[in-house]
């Protein structure tokens, strides 16, 4: 191996950090001002580029025109609070989704509506297709509790916006806290459980077909249902998630409409990457106060290549988002807006503006920080439910009368395995 | 379904920490405020290892209202663009509210006609339901239904104008009670109400009234219950063998400080003069400066005989005479201005029939009687002789009661703006002659029944060791910080959160503690209106000043010498031309007539 070689492999090792970083210190100044260049290269290339090309929209903020002229009108806000149960086993959950309608001007006392439009504290998947069982083996569980968790946030937050639709159609724009459309494919391997019958007909409001019960169908079933009822709802996602989709799609966009050509597409994409900046950073120096990117379709579901086996076919029909980034002032970052294609989005970013400038701090509607303390699971609450829960586990358990099954819901609910109980017997 | 149970009576969950003091809980919207007593139902254990359920009873002493929903940041912009939160997608309607409630005790769950309250001695349940009680409750909790003890209905639960709270009439006028608020906080109306309960049971009232506050007691006598007898006196400093040091108090007082031998000389005329029970004190000092000037005279012509070698000038100067005559004289000069003041402002309420006051000495009959008010009008006269008339009259009626003479009832006796007659040390307490005998009274008074009702805006500059002794307290509107934390100082079950609520106050509402209730209460004071002295109030001032008229002769005569002479007297004069007018003062140009005689004199005296 050559010098150059061996040294880069230690340095992927580890090694010479602690001189790397002395280097980059004497080098700092240096450093800096190149990368300062650079991003003020990008920033401005970019800047005109999009300005050029019709991509950058603007909306005014005019508070006092613009909530008077929404009196009485409705506006709804959805957001999801998981309670924090570490417990092992059947994905014990604790979700709670609530939803806020409020009609500007109305000095009724209907003039606001709280609702938990979702609540589960269950077990929300079962091994086997429309059963509550405890499987025959407990070791085939699926393990990775995180990924069960946020499916079943994300699959309730979207039931919820659609349950809400279906009883209060006189909403004007419906906020949802969190993307629109997620990829399904993470929620899809093999031996990621099935919903319960109840916890499915729960989230879609009307019975599901066994073979329907799983996230990825579902998940799919009610975004279409969704965007077929025309509701107008959009998602609002609070941190970027890092990455640059929207500005790499919109060059491959352009290079396949023939607007860009090869060699301009390839630099823009190098400048892009160079410094791994994602698509909020850029934006928020490109961006001015109230203007927004034209929104643009985002294939959500790619790589094609991670798809499970089982779902290819679902997962090439899901809808994908259009996608626009909105800086609501000078001093706050912008954050990423999702709809429906074909929705009108052009009302809804002024809402969205608006809400967003009376947090003029924090930069993001208000109205979604409203409904996500509503929603919020307390830490009691939680509390309660992980006890609860541990409660009917171990009843299950010794109904049973098997001392197998038993001993390892003990093993599973104690904190740690090295406990008196599990010491080695005799 | 008893009361406590019932679900529509239920106004919150305890949330928390709780103890036997105080627990917290969380309010439904409007279903309660500060002060209102409200229970819960909560297991005590008993002494045989059983336990029970019992009624917690607390007062909400505190809450905290909160809008989670509502971000800072918001306010910020509503104000900065102008917005009405109610236009935007804020909300309003989800607010939070922790009540703190102060533990009063507990009684049985199934107490039927009055509820003891007993200690609590067991934490209130978490979680348990906050109930707020009806009013029958409330009435069987502060003792109402005993109907046995005489009370004195002071007004109604603060917010709760259908419970209605009365104070203990024998720890009242055995136990002392204190009146604290500041001007407009209401203490009068409060007082005057008490009072009037107090002649609702016949009780022989004195009472002490430098403003005149409660001559309306006079004025609409004829409301009060049959045989009521309601007297006015004014006061009039009168000497005898006893009480001769008064004169020198008041010499010492207002005029003027005497040497060694004058003092020496003022006690020797003292020691000669003789005096007649009841002589008026202006009277005796006359016959002192008589004395004085009779002395002086005999020196002077210094035809003194042997036989009055004491007051020859071997021993007393002229100088020293006179020094004493000067000082008796201003300050018989001082006393007979005040008698005029008083009369003066008594001629001012001619419907009101005043007496000269009686020798409380003599006749405690005519102060002290059953079914009898007795007011004693002190304004016109200074601190000093009002404070020396309190302290003669109550000291008499004191003595008469202490030595059980059986010629005067037991009495109340009022005091109105107490911290002119019982100031604290820093006050300068040496000036004041009524300082020791409201001592004596309070400390002494419970067993003779002359309880003493202190009232003042200034508690403290109040003596403490007197308000320690009030066993009871109403307290009204006070802001002073000073006054707020002497009240909490003397007022032993006065928490903070009570002490915090006193600048809310507004007129009338107070908080009254101590014997005479069962517990702290707030309180809404009833005003009599009907009570009120149609002569006496809230002047307007404003009204007075704008209609003022000078006085007619003082008016016509105003620059009758000072301004310019009228034509006709300076054509008499004739230095002006008959034809010429006088020259107004705006019409002067530098070269006319009052200029040049001006430059000429200069020029002269050059």
């Amino acid at each position: 191996m050559e010098i150059q070689g061996r040294i880069e492999s230690k340095i992927a090792q580890g090694e010479f950090l602690g001189n790397m970083l002395l280097a980059v210190r004497s080098e700092g100044p240096r450093l800096e001002q190149v990368f300062v260049e650079h991003v003020s290269v990008l920033a401005e290339r970019l800047n005109v580029f999009l300005r050029a090309n019709g991509h950058i929209q603007k909306v005014d903020y005019n508070p006092a025109e613009f909530w008077p002229a929404q009196r009485g009108r409705a506006f709804g806000f959805v957001d999801g609070g998981v309670a924090a149960i570490d417990l092992p086993g059947a994905a014990p959950l604790g979700i709670r989704v609530g939803s806020y309608v409020v009609r500007p001007g109305d000095d009724s006392e209907s003039r606001e509506e709280f609702k938990p439009e979702f609540s589960i504290v269950d077990d929300l998947y079962a091994a086997e297709p429309s059963t509550y069982d405890l499987p025959e083996d407990l070791d085939d569980r699926y393990d990775d509790r995180a990924k069960l968790r946020d499916a079943a946030r994300i699959i309730s937050e979207i039931a919820a916006s659609l349950a809400l639709w279906r009883r209060r159609q006189d909403i004007a724009v419906m906020l949802v806290h969190g993307p629109l459309i997620n990829p399904a494919a993470p929620y899809g391997p093999p031996k990621f459980p099935y919903f319960t019958a109840d916890a499915a007909q729960a989230l879609f409001g009307a019975p599901v077909a066994p073979e329907q019960r799983h996230f990825v169908p579902l998940y799919r079933r009610i975004l279409e249902e969704l965007k077929a009822v025309g509701a107008p709802v959009f998602g609002v996602v609070e941190r970027d998630g890092g990455g640059r989709p929207v500005l790499e799609r919109l060059i491959f966009k352009m290079h396949e409409e023939g607007s860009l050509p090869e060699a301009e597409k390839k630099a823009a994409l190098a400048l892009l990457r160079k410094y791994s900046l994602s698509d909020a950073q850029i934006l928020d120096v490109v961006l001015e106060s109230g203007e927004y990117l034209t929104p643009i379709s985002i294939p959500r579901q790619e790589p094609k290549n991670k798809w499970p086996d089982n779902w290819k076919d679902r997962l090439s029909g899901y809808p994908d988002p259009l996608t626009t980034f909105l800086k609501p002032s000078e001093t706050v970052r912008p954050f990423r807006i999702e709809a429906f294609e074909g929705q009108d989005y052009e009302e809804a970013i002024k809402l969205i503006l608006a809400t967003a400038r009376l947090l003029p701090g924090y930069g993001f509607p208000v109205a979604l920080d409203i409904v996500d303390k509503f929603a919020k699971v307390p830490s009691w609450l939680s509390k309660g439910i992980g006890a609860s829960h541990k409660a009917v586990l171990l009843r299950k358990a010794f109904e049973t009368e098997d001392r197998k099954l038993q001993e390892y819901a003990i093993k599973m609910l104690s904190v740690s395995s090295r406990d008196w109980f599990f010491r080695p017997k005799a | 379904m008893s009361w406590i149970s019932d679900t529509e009576n239920m106004i919150g969950t305890v949330v928390g920490n709780t103890s036997t003091d105080s627990y917290q809980f969380i309010l439904r919207s409007f279903r309660a405020k500060v002060g209102d007593i409200v229970a819960t139902l909560s297991a005590i254990p008993d002494d045989n290892r059983r336990h029970g359920n019992a009624i917690i009873w607390g007062r909400i002493v505190s809450i905290q209202r909160h809008n989670p929903f509502f971000p800072a940041e918001a306010a910020q912009e509503l104000a900065e663009q102008n917005l009405r939160l109610i236009d935007t997608v804020l909300s309003t309607s989800r607010d939070y509210l922790n009540a703190e409630v102060l533990i009063l005790g507990s009684s049985d769950e199934d107490s039927k006609s009055q509820m003891d309250l007993s200690p609590l001695t067991y934490p209130v349940q978490p979680a348990a339901r906050v109930v707020n009680p009806p009013a029958s409750a409330i009435h069987k909790l502060l003792g109402a239904s005993d109907d046995n003890v005489p009370k004195l209905h002071v007004g109604t639960l603060l917010g709760r104008s259908d419970v209605e709270v009365s104070l203990s009439a024998n720890k009242v006028v055995s136990r002392h009670l204190a009146i604290l608020a500041m001007t407009g906080g209401g203490k009068t109306v409060a007082a005057r109400r008490i009072i009037l309960a107090l002649i609702d049971h016949g009780y022989p009232i004195v009472i002490f009234d430098p403003h005149g506050d409660y001559l309306g007691l006079y004025e609409n006598r004829s409301r009060l219950p049959g045989g009521t007898a309601v007297k006015l006196f004014y006061p009039m400093m009168k000497v005898s063998e006893e009480n001769i040091s008064v004169v020198s108090d008041l010499l010492a007082k207002m005029g003027r400080k005497m040497t060694e031998a004058q003092h020496d000389y003022f006690n020797k005329i003292v020691s000669e003069t003789k005096v007649a029970d009841g002589t008026k004190a202006s009277d005796y000092i006359r016959e002192l400066i008589e004395r004085a000037e009779s002395t002086a005279n005999k020196i002077a012509s210094k035809k003194g005989k042997e036989e009055d070698t004491e007051d020859s000038p071997k021993k007393f100067g002229v100088t020293t005479v006179n020094a004493v005559k000067r000082s008796l004289s201003f300050v018989l000069s001082t006393l007979m201005q005040m008698e005029q003041n008083s009369k003066v402002l008594r001629d001012r309420l001619k419907e009101y029939e005043f007496h000269e006051m009686p020798d409380p000495k003599r006749d405690p009959e005519d102060i002290v009687g059953k079914k009898q008010v007795s007011i004693f009008y002190l304004a016109g006269y200074d601190h000093l002789t009002q404070s020396t008339i309190v302290s003669m009259v109550l000291d008499a009626l004191f003595s008469h009661r202490a030595a059980l003479t059986n010629r005067i009832p037991p009495f109340q006796t009022v005091i109105e703006e107490a911290h002119n007659f019982i100031p604290s040390r820093q006050e300068g307490t040496d000036e004041t002659p009524s300082l020791s005998t409201v001592r004596k009274v309070i400390t002494e008074g419970r067993k003779f029944g002359t309880g003493l009702m202190i009232i003042s805006q200034r508690p403290a500059r109040l003596d403490e060791t007197i308000l320690t002794q009030c066993n009871s307290f109403l307290v009204l509107r006070l802001v002073n910080p000073k006054d707020k934390s002497f009240v909490r100082s003397v007022m032993e079950n006065l928490s903070e959160s009570d002490a915090n609520i006193l600048q809310t106050f507004g007129p009338g509402q107070g908080i009254v503690s101590g014997q005479a209730v069962r517990f702290p209460l707030l309180v809404k004071v009833a005003h009599d209106k009907n009570f009120e002295s149609s002569k006496i109030g809230d002047e307007d001032f404003l009204k007075q000043a704008a209609s003022w008229n000078e006085n007619e002769a003082r008016a016509r005569n105003r620059g009758a010498f000072t301004r310019a002479a009228p034509v006709s007297l300076a054509a008499k004069v004739g230095s002006p031309s008959p034809e010429s007018k006088v020259p107004s003062r705006s019409k002067s140009s530098p070269s006319d007539s009052t200029t040049l005689n001006f430059t000429q004199v200069t020029k002269r005296k050059r």
